[in-house]
């Protein structure tokens, strides 16, 4: 597209059409500093889509830097008035995606212009690639709902604590939960898999129980983990982790009680690791020696010759635990 | 659940049973070149489950129509064979595993039955004790109103010494079988569950009620029976209930003509419960206390279900303990837990059901 050099005055631009605006960076500091320093090295890209005044489609940011410079006029690069509203869009996105990766909001943001002008989200993705993104479908799609979140998840995505996975998650939850639990993760900072993690628990509870997740996560058993002073922010993770692992797997989370007390009193040294098998569904256990030398592998040996004498050895093995005897 | 459209495969277009099903139904047929189209129309339906309960394709089984039962190696498996009549039901269970198992989801009648009854005369040719069963795929019992398909192996198996059938169901259309000379060759079955989770979790199925009455009659003609606690749902209160049903069964049949009597508890593939969830929202059994199995599939932490199962192994023991009961996909610890046994004791499962069938039935090896 041909563009013309002009200079334009500031008060002819008009900041709040944001027909074309990409970026979510707000802050100016270092940029105000700059262009008082260096100048306006590039120009925005106006179009003079009103009579009396010009839109921004590139260059938010460096227009108000130099509005709060007090600059009157600056330098601009104009492009036709009669340029379709598709290929002006798609120069706002490449000026900004050639720059710098895009975060998810400006991504959303971007699906969200250019949803209008493509019928299916196969052929919008196919065009993200002329515009240096590599958008597919499923993304396109997933894109799409993040425009559909309520602010307080979109100001967790901003903030980087919700990846596009989870916040998605969050919006199919009741609005109160979603954002409840925004914050929850914003505080506790769970990796990833602990919050799909979380997520899940909390969504079979509710279920299972015919409650609100919102309201579980009001619960006492959570309020005093959330709001306990002494603990730091990884305990509290691991005991919200805990509290919902044992009330959705109450049966469960007695047995693995039952065995972890039971292994303890082994008393084995840490360099013999015996396991059960996952969830005790097979029959096996295993045991796991680490060793340096031939007195430490004897000595090993003598402990595990001791094994089969000891009640709690034999509970582990039989699986016949005091506390959940019940079940057997 | 009531078929409204009808496909037939232009391969077996011609065949007179396609017109006869089609009258039956009172639906005029629509051809496809290839069953893919209909799998398209099924998989575009926003339930594809349940238009696929609507939609019904009379079609060919290409592949081979007895196949074994797909067991897995960590946990026993009887080696029961399953003869391939047709797939999906119309009935609408939540647990049901068929409504993940295929895609997409879809009644299929295979109509290529002369295919069929030369594949049973290859079996009979072999040597050994052979056990069939129509209900593993679909119901066995759905598609008398439409073709007596039943009533044409009941014949069949009947004219051999080695093999038996095993009607499996939870409907009741029986009343066309039986004064039928099976020559005890065939074994009617039910499926079996307590009173809530028929009422919550079955829909379209036949009462408890009718399914031991049916079990009655056709004792009563003769048919030897076997009856399938699958899926055991754990819920509060469930070993009580279970114990109901085992009370109100052996007060309803006798016994002596149980030719054997499964448990299995509920298992599924992970891909299950996002349908569960979206198609059966009230129901609560994918809540449960679940384990990714040795085999991938999601079960009840094993203490529970052994819990369960030592109960109703013991309930059984004490009042039908010539009826041979057994799991189905469990290991070693759950069979010496609730029976005092394993299976290799007794020869393996497949011998154990094996000299039931031939105590029964009459088989001779
Ligand atoms: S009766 Fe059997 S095949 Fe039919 S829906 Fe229920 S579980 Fe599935």
């Amino acid at each position: 597209m041909i563009t013309n050099t002009a200079f334009i005055r500031l008060a002819q631009i008009d900041l709040q059409d944001r027909a074309f605006k990409i970026s979510t960076e707000q802050s100016l500091s270092g940029l105000v500093t700059s262009i008082a320093e260096i100048g306006l090295i590039h120009p925005p890209f106006l179009i003079h889509r009103k009579a009396s005044s010009y839109s921004i489609v590139s260059g938010f940011r460096r227009v108000q830097a130099c509005r709060d410079l007090g600059w009157s006029e600056i330098p601009v690069r104009l492009l036709p008035a009669d340029a379709s509203p598709l290929s002006v869009l798609s120069l706002a996105v490449a000026d900004n995606a050639q720059h710098r990766e895009l975060n998810l909001l400006e991504q959303a943001r971007t699906v969200e212009k250019l949803a209008s002008f493509f019928p299916s989200d196969i052929e919008l993705a196919a065009y993200s690639g002329c515009l240096g993104l590599s958008f597919n479908q499923e993304l396109v799609s997933r894109l799409k709902r993040i425009n559909q979140l309520s602010s307080p998840i979109l100001d967790c995505i901003r903030r980087g604590c919700l990846s596009l996975t989870i916040a998605l998650e969050l919006g199919k939850l009741e609005v109160k939960a979603g954002e409840a639990l925004a914050r929850l993760f914003e505080e506790i900072r769970p990796t990833l898999n602990q919050q799909k993690e979380i997520c899940s628990l909390l969504r079979d509870i509710a279920c299972a129980e015919d409650r609100l997740i919102s309201d579980l996560l009001e619960t006492g058993e959570m309020h005093a983990i959330l709001f306990n002073k002494d603990y730091s922010r990884q305990q509290k993770l691991k005991h919200v982790r805990s509290f919902l692992h044992k009330r959705r797997y109450p049966w469960m989370s007695r047995f693995e009680k039952a065995f972890e007390e039971n292994r303890r009193a082994l008393m084995l040294p840490h360099t013999i690791a015996f396991k059960a098998a996952p969830g005790f569904e097979a029959q096996e256990f295993s045991i796991c020696l680490s060793f340096q030398t031939v007195t430490e592998f004897a000595d090993q040996i003598q402990t595990l010759e001791r094994l089969p004498d000891n009640p709690h050895f034999d509970a582990i093995i039989n699986k016949r635990f005091a506390d959940s005897d019940s079940l057997y | 659940m009531r078929i409204q459209t009808l496909y037939i495969d232009q391969t077996v277009a011609d065949l007179p049973l396609c017109s006869a099903i089609a009258e039956r139904l009172g639906l005029t047929p629509k051809r496809v070149e290839s069953p893919e189209t209909v799998y398209h129309l099924i998989s575009a339906a926003s339930d594809p489950v349940a238009a696929g309960k609507r939609t019904l394709l009379l079609t060919r089984n290409k592949g081979a129509f007895v196949r074994p039962c797909p067991g897995t190696s960590y946990y026993t498996c009887c080696n029961y064979m399953i003869l391939h009549i047709g797939t999906f039901c119309v009935m609408d269970c939540a647990y049901c595993i068929l409504q993940s198992y295929f895609h997409p989801p879809m009644l299929q009648y295979y109509v290529n039955q002369a295919e069929m009854m030369a594949a049973l005369d290859t079996v009979f040719a072999e040597r050994g004790i052979r056990r069939i069963g129509t209900g593993e795929f679909t119901d066995s019992l759905i598609w008398e109103s439409i073709d007596p398909i039943s009533e044409k192996l009941i014949h069949k198996f009947a004219a051999q010494e080695q093999t038996i059938l095993e009607i499996k169901s939870k409907s009741v259309h029986i009343n066309h079988l039986l004064g039928l000379a099976h020559n005890r060759k065939t074994i009617m079955a039910w499926s079996l569950n307590t009173e809530s989770v028929v009422a919550g979790q079955e829909r379209g199925t036949s009462s408890l009620d009718a399914r031991l009455r049916a079990a009655s009659r056709c004792q009563a003609h003769g048919y030897p029976l076997a009856f399938h606690f699958d899926p055991l749902i754990i819920y509060p209160g469930c070993e009580n209930d279970y114990l109901a049903v085992l009370d109100r069964l052996f007060n309803t049949v006798d016994p002596s003509g149980i030719v054997w009597i499964s448990l299995g508890s509920f298992r599924f593939m992970p891909d299950l419960k996002p349908i569960i969830e979206s198609r059966f929202p009230v129901s609560k059994i994918i809540y449960g206390e679940f384990i990714k199995g040795m085999d991938g599939k999601m079960r009840y932490f094993k203490p529970l279900r052994m819990r369960l199962y030592k109960r109703l192994a013991a309930y059984i023991q004490r009042h039908a303990p010539a009826v041979t009961a057994y799991f189905c996909m469990e290991d070693d610890e759950a069979w010496e837990h609730a029976f005092g046994f394993t299976p290799a004791e007794k020869g393996g499962l497949p011998a154990m059901l094996d000299r039931a069938a031939i105590q029964h039935c009459g088989l001779r090896d």
